[in-house]
């Protein structure tokens, strides 16, 4: 008896799951959009003001006396010629990778490194962030 | 790679007359070498080359150092091959110190952070090129240059004499500069030590107590910090060295084989 009662309630379930699904695939975009916009953005922005000032060795000595041990994160990303994760910077450093992200955010976020969100693949959505040294220009 | 400066707090105790010798020796015994003078309040390193028939490089040779570090030369024009097999040499220009210097200008008008960013990718451009030693000859005491020198560089020489103004001097670069330097390594070469033997010749026995006194205050000096800075090597005073690479000569100069050692120790760190 409950099973026959059960079933008009059962299908409108699933109907709502499959539109919540279909609303949580839209949100998953959406905010992929949003995230490679803002990252677009916060790559153009900062880089104007880096670019006219990038940092000196006293800005690195300063700012390794803030957060000591931050030193090495800054030179593992100037020593590489590409884009590299945390996890690679962690790997380089035999420490954690929680540290070696928090020290890549408070580089990026201070001017003295380049940050941005990529892809895994094309049909994937998973992104990863990684991190460059900034280019100067002439 | 390893990048290697050479630095002082004082100016004249031997980085340049060392650094030379050793990237030499380093290139003779096999590894792949890239000399760099970095003094650019007063470069030298030129003047060591051209004398040296071996390498046969002409002083119109060059592409300073100077015109990549302003943007207008790319590493590979500014690295020098030379005849001597794995040693390449980057030499400065002179032309900075002159009065109406352009190059001096666009040095400063291009900004403390662009010169230490050209510096990095110098570095990247040499380890694509698998040198195995970038050696730096730097500017001495605490500049933005010399603290450029130092930030880009996996191991620094500390070239100290044991003269008094050295050992307070030593003391406070290594705790308002090394010491902020976090995953350097850094080691002490003590330069121009006299012999057991000039010592006893010595009659002065008040020379003789400040000589001792001193030797044991660089080496206080050297180990009442956090770095805890081992002495790498002791060079001896050669009398009559002027300014040459004695490790080229045919016949073993008594200098040569004070290189020959120090290198071991350098290749083994
Ligand atoms: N072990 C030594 N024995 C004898 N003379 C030496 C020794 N080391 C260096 N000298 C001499 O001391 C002088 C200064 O050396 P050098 O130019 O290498 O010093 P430096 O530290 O590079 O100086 P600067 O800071 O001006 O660049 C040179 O004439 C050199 O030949
Ligand atoms: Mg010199």
């Amino acid at each position: 008896m409950t099973d026959q009662t059960d079933q008009p309630s059962n299908k409108l379930l699933q109907d709502i799951l499959l539109e919540l699904k279909k609303i949580n695939t839209q949100l998953e975009t959406i905010q992929l959009e949003l995230q490679h916009e803002t990252d677009r953005i916060e790559e153009q922005f900062p880089k104007l003001d880096i670019h006219s000032t990038p940092p000196s060795s006293l800005n690195i000595l300063n700012i390794q006396e803030q957060r000591p041990g931050i030193f090495k994160t800054y030179k593992t990303i100037q020593k590489k010629d590409n884009w590299i994760s945390a996890t690679d910077v962690s790997q380089e450093t035999g420490r954690s990778r929680g540290l070696e992200s928090r020290y890549l955010n408070y580089l990026a976020e201070n001017g003295f490194i380049t940050k941005k969100r990529v892809r895994l693949s094309d049909e994937e959505k998973a992104t990863a962030v990684v991190y460059k040294y900034i280019e100067v220009n002439e | 790679m390893q990048t290697v400066a050479f630095h002082s707090y004082r100016g004249g105790v031997g980085k340049t007359l060392l650094s030379v010798n050793t990237a030499v020796q380093l290139a003779k015994f096999g590894k792949k070498v890239c000399l760099v003078d970095f003094d650019l309040r007063a470069p030298s390193l030129q003047s060591y080359i051209t004398s040296e028939s071996v390498f046969s490089l002409d002083q119109n040779d060059f592409v300073s150092f100077t015109e990549f570090l302003i943007g207008k030369g790319s590493p590979e024009e500014v690295i020098n091959p030379t005849k001597l097999e794995n040693f390449y040499v980057v030499v400065s220009d002179i032309e900075i110190l002159q009065n109406k210097s352009q190059t001096r200008s666009k040095l400063t008008q291009h900004g403390e952070g662009r010169i230490l960013a050209k510096l990095f990718e110098f570095i990247r451009y040499c380890n694509s090129q698998e040198f195995e030693f970038l050696i730096i000859d730097c500017m001495p005491g605490v500049t933005y240059r010399s603290l450029d020198a130092l930030v880009v560089s996996d191991k620094i020489m500390i070239i100290t004499r044991p003269v008094k103004s050295e050992i307070t001097g030593l003391g406070l670069v290594i705790s308002e500069c090394y010491s902020k330097l976090d995953d350097t390594k850094f080691y002490a070469i003590m330069n121009q030590i006299e012999t057991i033997q000039d010592l006893k010749n010595q009659p002065n026995q008040m020379d003789l107590k400040i000589a001792q006194d001193n030797l044991k205050g660089i080496a206080s000096t050297l180990k009442n910090n956090n770095l805890e800075i081992d002495i790498l090597h002791s060079f001896r005073r050669v009398p009559f060295v002027t300014e040459r690479i004695y490790v080229l000569l045919e016949d073993p100069h008594p200098f040569t084989k004070e290189i020959q050692e120090f290198c071991q120790k350098l290749i083994s760190l």
